[in-house]
């Protein structure tokens, strides 16, 4: 059975429709990665599976059992929010421990103190059980929310852009180490992120979400090599998916002022978007020139911009290739490494 | 020395100059010159001064005047501050959500606080005269025998109390309210997910991110109550055993029976309760600050 399941759920937020028609299913121990722009309701939706927000209309389950409307107490699932969202006055001790008060849980002292410790193991921020929150840097805080997260052990984890307010270090520790945490817990998790890198080193599987609809959910190989929309090519992958206009003679693929750009099936379109990751671009053993407009190093890798056949194109090349501003280069692409959508 | 040095200090003195004239002038002056009339037998009108020694504080401490002054005070800041930010604390609450026609009640209970406490006695006479008073008409109306709000010796007190509460709950209000407003939503939704009951959110939550700010308004507030002197003497003037406050008290004695330097002796005494309640009051702003509100 499925930890949670969306059928057809809608939510319209005065003048937006914030998700319209979602449906998908999250498995037992299932990483799921929500990505999406700011305003593609990622939000709303965690906010709908935790009770603060109704759905319109639609069917939403928790271990099969419909819940679109009960009260969020009533779900037993933790929302972690990107703001931390901590009691500022109280110490991590009673923040983590909060939860585990509420009316009806009737936990004996013993054992909120054993699960406060569990969690503050497991999150290694035991040495800061008595400080105020308030007095925590970005990344205790977090982690702290999430130990407030964890000590009840809820039957789902929300997570709401979580590792966004933290610096670009704490936020790659955080995810190897938060992936690696839900993994033991055996805990289904939804996480929210507009960060592309966070979804695909992540998740089981991510879900791309745009104007509250979900475009495609797959693998994160999948949805990074297989897109099925430019859409959602565009949403992965740094420096970006290349996007060109293409037509098709018996030569192949034409860019836009006609040099030949990469062979093509022959029952392709006429006429196409035909999207190449940087990558996957090599500068030698094309047919035809482009000039090298400019050169960015990453480290690893360097980032060349070209102007080829009347278009801008990316190309992620080893920082080993020698290459310089206004080099003429003959790039090419591989025909497997080519998306081809109908225009 | 040298020479820009010595422009400087001369820029220095011309900044600070008129200022510290100002402050000569208009505070230490009168200071100085009221802690040196408390010696003397100084009256308002005509008479050499004399020294008396400490005879005028020696007055001071024996004057049942001036202990019931301040005990009636002292119930005065109590009673009005608590009333105030209970009731200020309980309508902001109710008035935290949203609701059709919000700015209106808002405006509306604003009101009593932007008018002149001067202004506000006068009305409160109207409303609570004994005779042709709204009030006592109403209770007329209603069977009842409608005591003398402003004139009787054990209601004027709680009169002028009354009137207090009503100018001065809406200032509590206005400021319960920042409070609640600068607790972020998503705490209270996290509380809602850990199911903390509605009591628990309350006393764990909403009480204690609000109270540095409420702390703040109850000194503001107790300030203010401790000089209380307009509706005083708008509701029953300044020589009313049952209603003088410290601030009517030395204005009757030093201008209406004159004695200058016995009303210079019960200044310094108060200034000396003024200055402890000031280190109290900065200390808590110390401490507010030092342990950042909106953390």
């Amino acid at each position: 059975m499925s930890a949670l399941e969306l059928r057809g759920v809608s939510k319209r937020l005065g003048a937006v429709q914030a998700l319209s028609d979602v449906s998908f299913e999250l498995g037992a121990h299932e990483f799921l990665v929500v990505l999406g722009p700011t305003g593609a309701g990622k939000t709303t939706l965690l906010r709908t599976v935790a009770g603060l927000e109704t759905p319109d209309s639609g069917v939403l389950r928790l271990g099969g059992v419909d819940v679109a409307q009960r009260a969020p107490a009533e779900r037993d699932v933790a929302l972690v929010f990107q703001n931390f969202s901590l009691y500022p006055s109280k110490t991590v001790r009673e923040n983590l421990a909060f939860p585990l008060l509420a009316p009806g849980r009737r936990l004996a002292a013993a054992e909120v103190d054993e699960r406060v410790r569990w969690a503050a193991q497991l999150l290694r921020i035991e040495r800061l059980l008595e400080r105020p929150a308030r007095q925590l840097s970005g990344g205790e805080m977090q982690r702290v929310a999430i130990g407030r997260a964890i000590v009840r052990r809820p039957r789902l984890f929300l997570m709401d852009e979580p590792l966004t307010n933290l610096d670009a270090k704490l936020r790659e520790e955080l995810r190897v180490e938060l992936r690696e945490l839900a993994r033991r817990l055996e805990t289904p998790v939804l996480w929210v992120t507009h960060d592309a890198a966070e979804a695909l080193s992540m998740a089981d599987r991510v879900a791309v979400l745009s104007h509250g609809r979900i475009l495609q959910l797959d693998t994160p190989r999948t949805v990074y090599l297989r897109p099925v929309s430019p859409l959602v090519a565009r949403q992965l992958g740094s420096p970006p998916i290349n996007l060109i206009e293409v037509r098709r003679d018996e030569a192949g693929w034409r860019l836009p002022s006609g040099e030949p750009c990469c062979s093509a099936a022959g029952d392709a379109p006429r006429e196409a978007l035909l999207g190449f990751r940087p990558e996957h671009v090599r500068l030698e053993g094309g047919s035809s020139d482009a000039v090298v407009e400019l050169v960015e190093h990453l480290g690893p890798q360097q980032v060349v911009v070209l102007r080829w056949g009347g278009a801008t194109v990316h190309a992620a090349v080893p920082s080993s290739v020698d290459v310089a501003v206004h080099q003429r280069v003959r790039p090419t692409v591989a025909a497997e490494h080519c998306l081809v959508w109908p225009r | 020395m040298n020479s820009s040095a010595q422009t400087g200090r001369g820029l220095a003195w011309a900044l600070v100059g008129p200022t510290l004239a100002l402050l000569v002038a208009f505070n230490i002056f009168p200071l100085v010159y009221n802690i040196v009339s408390s010696f003397t037998n100084a009256e308002l009108i005509g008479g050499a001064w004399r020294s008396v020694g400490g005879a005028n504080y020696a007055r001071v401490f024996e004057d049942e005047l001036f202990a019931g002054a301040l005990r009636r005070t002292a119930l005065f800041v109590v009673c009005a501050v608590s009333v105030e930010l209970a009731l200020g604390f309980v309508l902001a609450l109710t008035l935290q959500r949203d609701f059709k026609g919000k700015q209106v009640v808002l405006t509306t209970l604003l009101i009593p606080m932007m008018l002149s406490p001067a202004v506000m006695g006068l009305y409160w006479n109207l409303v609570l005269n004994g005779n042709y008073g709204v009030v006592n008409q109403a209770l007329s109306a209603l069977g009842f025998d409608p005591p003398q709000w402003l004139t009787d010796r054990d209601y004027k007190f709680w009169s002028i109390l009354l009137i207090d509460v009503w100018m001065w709950t809406p200032f509590m209000m206005l400021i319960a309210l920042a409070g609640l407003n600068s607790i972020p939503t998503s705490i209270y939704e996290a509380a809602q997910i850990d199911r903390a009951s509605p009591w628990k959110v309350f006393t764990r939550i909403t009480l204690p991110m609000c109270a540095p700010v409420l702390g703040l308004a109850v000194l503001f507030r107790a300030t203010d109550a401790l000089k209380q002197f307009d509706l005083v003497m708008a509701v029953t003037g300044p020589n009313d055993a049952a209603t003088q406050t410290l601030s009517t008290l030395l204005y009757q004695v030093v201008f209406r029976d004159g004695s200058v330097g016995l009303g210079a002796a019960f200044s310094c005494v108060i200034l000396v309760l003024v200055i402890a309640l000031a280190t109290v009051f900065t200390r808590y702003i110390d401490r507010v600050q030092s342990k950042d509100v909106n953390a």
